[in-house]
Parts: C-alpha cells; structure tokens; sequence
C-alpha cells in the first residue's frame, strides 16, 4: 500500500542498503509512482479549483467587467485597418467562451455590438447574425466594416462579373438594417463601389429614412484600380461617382496612388480622375481625411468645397517621393483657402520641400497642428539655401496669416523631422505664447542650445502643460546625457517668472527613443 | 485632515485636497461638514488605501476630472494608459482586483479607467482557455454550449 507504514519501512531498508531489487520490487515501486501521480495530479486540480473559487474575479461587479469588455473592444478598433473587424468578432467570442457569467455579461454590454465585420457577398446566415449583433449595441451608435478582394485580383466587374459589393443582402443592410454611423469599405475599384451605389439604389427599403442616407461617417478606401468615366452608362455622360454618396458630415477617402511617368503628365486634365465630389455634400462636411496624391487642381477645389464648416482636415497627399518642388506651386492655382472653423488640421508624409503650401491656409480656430515632413533628398549643406529656416518662415507666416499668435490660439503642436534642428525651433517656440502640448519627433536635439534659448526673456511657451520628444534609435545613441539637460530645464520652470510676475506653468514631460514605424534607416 | 478607518482597523490621516479626488469622500465631506470621526471604509483593506493614496498624491492638485464626460468616449488617445500610471498599476493580480475594486467603491473614476484599461490589455488577443488560466476562472460550460457559442460567431471569423 502506497503511503502505508510497511511499505515505507521496506523503502527506507531498501534506499539505505543500496541493495539490487527484485522484479517484484520493481514492480510495486512503479505501481506505487502511478498511484503517487495520480495522486498529484488529483490534488494539482482541486488546489486549481481552491484558487477559481477565490479568484478575485467571482466579486467584480458585472459594471466593471462590461466596462472592461468595452476597452478591450476599442482596444480591437485600434488594431490595422484590414483586421480590426475579425479581431473584434474572434475577441467577443473568446470573452463569451470563458464561463457563464461572462457570456451573459458579454452578451449585456453594448459596447460589444457596435463593430462588426460583414463578409461579402453577404449571405443569409451572415445577414441575419449582423442583425442579432447589432441588437446588442441597442441604441450605441454602430459601425459596419466591409473588405472586398485584395489589391492584386482585379474586379470582376471589370469584365462584366458580379462584384461582391453588389450582394443584394449588403444592400438590403443598408437600406432596412439598423441605423448606422459610420461605414468603412475596402474595395479593388471605384466599379466595386458603383456595383453597391447601384444595388442599393434599387431598393426603396422598409426604413424612412434608409440607414445609407442617415450615414454620418464614411470611409472609403481603393486600393487599386481609379476611374470615374462610363461607369454608369458608357453612351451618356457620366454623372459623379461621389454623387451617389449619402450625406455624411465625416468622409475619409483613400484613393489608389497615381504615378507619373512624367512631369509632363498633366493631371489636371486626366479625366479618369474627376474627384468630383458634389458641392452640398462638401459643404456639409465637418470632417475630411484625403489621401490621395493627384495634385494640381483638382485636390484644391475639394478643399475650396468644404472651407465653410470643416473641423478636422487631414491632407496625405503623400509627397514622400518627391524632391521637385515645382509641382507643389501647381496644388495651390487657386485662392487660398479659409477655414473658420477648422479647429484640427493635419499634414502627415508632407515633403519637406512642399511645406510652403500652408502658408495658403488660413486657420484662426486652429488648436491642433501636425505636420510631419518627409526628408527626402534632404542634406544639411544643401547648396540652395537655407531649407529649415525657409520652413520656418511658412510656420511663422501661416502663424501669423490665421492669428494664431493671438490668445487663446494654437493649443497643441505635433512637429515630425529631421530637418529642422532644435535651436530653430526656438523661433516658432517664442510665436506660440497659447501652446499647452508638444510632441517633437525625430527632431535633431542640441540640448544645450535650445535650453539657453528657452532661458531667454521673455520665455517661450508660457502655458506649456506637456512635452514629449520622441528620437529614433539611431539619431542619439546617449539619450540619457541629452535628455538630462532638457530634464533639467523643465524642473526650473516652475521657478522663472513671466512679465507679470506669475510663475510658467509646471510641464509633464515624456521623452522616449523608440522605433518610428515607416522608416527607412 | 481627513480621518479614514480602513476595514482591518487601521486609521489613515490624509490631507482632504488628496482625498477629495474620491467622489464618495468628497460627496461625504460636503454633505457631513467637518468632523473628527474617521470615516470608515468598509470595504477597503489598508494595504489597498496605501496604494490608493499613492495614486491620489500623485494627481494631487490636477484638475478633477468633468463627472460628465465619460472617460470612454474621449477617442482613440483614451486607449494609451500614462507611464506613471503603467508603473503604479504593475503590481501582482489579486492587488490590481483590489484596487479597481476599491477605486469603484470609493468613486475614483480616473483610477478606474486606468485599472480597467489595464485588464483589457491583458485580455486582448487571448484565446477564452488563456484567459481562464490567466485569472484562475473555472470553465463551467459543457462542450456543446461552448460550441455553440463558436458557432453562432463562425459567419464572421473565418473569411
């Protein structure tokens, strides 16, 4: 017997002779290991049971899980464009897959249902889930993500086969599915997006108004093929791609890169790039995010479209590539552009050479800049003059052009390069008396330098709240020496006194060397 | 100075702009006025307000966040926890329960989201057996009800 007195005292005289054992022996000691394990094991499972009953978990009330279920959703969101829908579908399913409680927790969080992720062509099963997912979200406002095909298969459309957008069940959604807020599609090319603009527009649909034309949001991505001529109807004019889009006040529009085999291209006059998007829906807009790098002016007249009610503009004309200045003096033909409202506005892949286009924008809400400058074919001793200082120039003339010098104006500045060096900076710094929050990113750092000039009466960013730098690895390779300095200085702020005799405001200060995805070292 | 009697008995003297980052102190304080009777929490070990007053100093004199706004629609930034905050919340599990309980019940909203945001980021990307293992959660599902959750999402998983 394992465990028992005899079979002890016969273990401990066999263990202390060191004696050969018998078969019989041999036998018994592996019987008794078998049962010794099953033993472990046995206990091994109820100390995991002791630990599930006290799990900390059994008290969490279900409002605080719900309200963890919901981070772990917009956690989902954040993830890439092309799986964030899947992630979130195959997330909500691990949560409902952990135990009762939290399926029925799961299933009672609103959050949940906002995103889902339609297959296409949508079948029956699919369209009928979407619905029960939605019902979830109860009055939360609610999202559809769509991806069609991939940027290497054409269309089918294209040689007169059914595209998937054109699924009448996609646009039975839209038309008599729930109300929606925003729609993200992903399509090969704008005939995918006529094949669901036609399907939907056969369908008067149960609900007044339908969800597509309540639409608040849009975003629409093209990853291939561009044309915007005989689409509807090769014998008559075209009428608008963009005319069949519903009224929203927030349209993101990713639109397939254009290559110029020459400069000669003249873009202006490429009729399979219209962009002409109707004038009241521009101007109906508070929102726009255009990526696109047809310029001249088509781009121009978009933006002249939406000047009156626009909050938030991004503009990736994604110039990168482009060390040819002249072509950026053909973006801006046309008058300059107000924008009274505007109060975010930003400027990612901008060539360095092309920053002298936002001298053409007048901001006087403005709050938030970003600007992130491409550097290349960027060299310090560049013998044509001085670059950094000549953008400079276009953020002080820009500054001054939209009063945001005035109080309360420009709240927080986002600045990407590493062309202008920090000493520079200084001369921006000293225009911003209204600036809270500072993010430097890839800026070139003199510690030293910049310090002594931020030292200088009257002091710079007066109001600063917050202060990040953010330097790729291979910028500084002993940041902590840098970084000391400017420490530093933040620390002895709170000590020096403005005109007025009050102190400058304290500063969180963040600095950090990571990897800056995109990059070419 | 503001009295607190933790549930194990321990008497905590903390100065009232610290404390007064929690809604329930603060409510409390307003509609009792001043007083020397320490406030008992019953549901709060000292060991939990130890590490709840750590958080409370930090924030000392930082605006109160708007009870109105919902921490959970301020957008995408919303999902960066702080790094002073990721330091403070690297602490074992039972301890980070503790504190996103007793941040509920003492009315903490800040400090909630920062705990709560800190268990979705543990969660995110786990499979439903690696988060049972992660927080010694029993699986009291039978099989067939385990499938047929599965099902019921399959439409949308696997294209």
């Amino acid at each position: 017997m394992v465990g028992g007195a005899a079979f002890d005292n016969s273990l401990l005289e066999l263990l202390n002779t060191n004696g050969t054992i018998t078969e019989g022996d041999e036998e018994d000691l592996r019987d008794a290991v078998d049962q010794l394990s099953a033993k472990i094991n046995e206990l091994w499972h109820r100390r995991l049971l002791c630990l599930a009953a006290l799990s900390p978990w059994r008290r969490m009330p279900a409002e605080i899980l719900m309200e963890i279920f919901g981070h772990v959703a917009r956690e989902c969101q954040s993830d890439s464009w092309d799986s964030r829908g899947r992630h979130l579908v195959w997330q909500v399913t691990a949560l409902r897959r952990v135990c009762k409680r939290w399926n029925e927790i799961a299933l009672l969080t609103p959050r949940l249902g906002r995103h889902v992720y339609v297959p296409v062509p949508v079948t029956q099963e699919a369209y009928e889930r979407t619905l029960e997912w939605f019902d979830r979200a109860k009055t939360d406002p609610k999202t559809i993500i769509i991806q069609e095909g991939d940027k290497w298969t054409p269309c089918p459309a294209g040689d007169g086969g059914q595209c998937a957008l054109g699924s009448p069940l996609l646009a039975k959604l839209f038309t008599e599915g729930p109300l929606l807020e925003h729609v993200s599609i992903r399509c090969r090319s704008s005939r995918c997006l006529v094949a669901l603009f036609q399907a939907i527009a056969e369908l008067k649909g149960t609900c007044n108004p339908r969800p597509w034309d309540a639409l608040k949001s849009l975003r629409v991505q093209v990853v291939s093929q561009w044309t915007e001529v005989g689409l509807f109807n090769k014998n008559a004019l075209a009428p608008s791609l963009f005319a069949s889009l519903p009224p929203v006040t927030s349209l993101d529009l990713d639109l397939p890169i254009c290559h110029y085999d020459s400069l000669s291209h003249d873009i202006d006059h490429d009729e399979d790039r219209l962009l002409n998007i109707p004038g009241p829906l521009l101007a109906g807009l508070t929102s726009l995010t255009l990526r696109c790098n047809w310029r001249g002016r088509k781009i121009w007249r978009v933006l002249q479209g939406c000047q009156k009610n626009l909050e938030n503009l991004v503009l990736d004309f994604d110039t990168r590539d482009y060390d040819r200045p002249n072509w950026v003096g053909r973006m801006y033909i046309g008058s300059p552009l107000v924008f009274p409202k505007l109060r975010r506005l930003r400027f990612p892949r901008m060539h360095f050479a092309s920053t002298s286009l936002i001298v053409l924008f007048k901001t006087p809400a403005l709050e938030e800049l970003y600007l992130e400058l491409s550097d290349s074919g960027w060299k310090s001793a560049d013998a044509e003059g001085d670059i950094p200082g000549a953008i400079i120039d276009a953020l002080l003339d820009f500054f001054r052009w939209s009063k945001l010098n005035d109080a309360p104006g420009l709240q927080r500045l986002e600045l990407s390069t590493s062309t202008i060096p920090s000493k520079l900076l200084h001369r921006l710094f000293s225009r911003l008396p209204g600036l809270r929050h500072l993010n430097l990113i890839k800026i070139p750092f003199d510690t030293n330098a910049f310090c002594d000039l931020m030292l200088q009466k009257p002091y710079a960013l007066p109001e600063l709240e917050t202060f990040e730098i953010t330097s790729p690895f291979m910028y500084d390779p002993e940041p902590k020496d840098d970084y000391s300095g400017l420490t530093r200085y933040f620390e002895a702020r709170p000590n020096l006194r403005k005109d007025d005799g009050t102190p400058l405001q304290a500063v969180k200060t963040k600095m950090q060397l990571k990897y800056i995805e995109g990059e070419d070292w | 100075m503001v009295l607190l009697l933790t549930s194990d008995n321990e008497m905590f003297s903390v100065a009232e702009d610290v404390i007064k980052r929690s809604a329930y102190i603060k409510n409390m304080l307003e509609d009792v006025g001043e007083s020397d009777l320490p406030i008992p929490l019953p549901n709060v070990e000292s060991n939990v307000l130890v590490k709840i007053l750590e958080y409370c100093e930090h924030y000392r004199g930082e605006p109160l966040p708007a009870s109105d706004v919902d921490p959970a629609e301020i957008g995408d930034r919303s999902l960066d926890i702080a790094d002073w905050d990721q330091k403070y919340m690297a602490v074992d599990q039972e301890m980070l329960f503790e504190i996103i309980l007793a941040a509920n019940y003492l009315d903490i909203k800040s400090l909630l989201d920062v705990g709560c945001k800190t268990v979705a980021k543990m969660m995110k990307g786990k499979s439903s057996e690696e988060i049972r293992t992660l927080f010694n959660i029993a699986n009291d599902f039978t099989p067939e009800e385990e499938a047929q959750i599965r099902k019921e999402n399959a439409w949308a998983e696997c294209r």
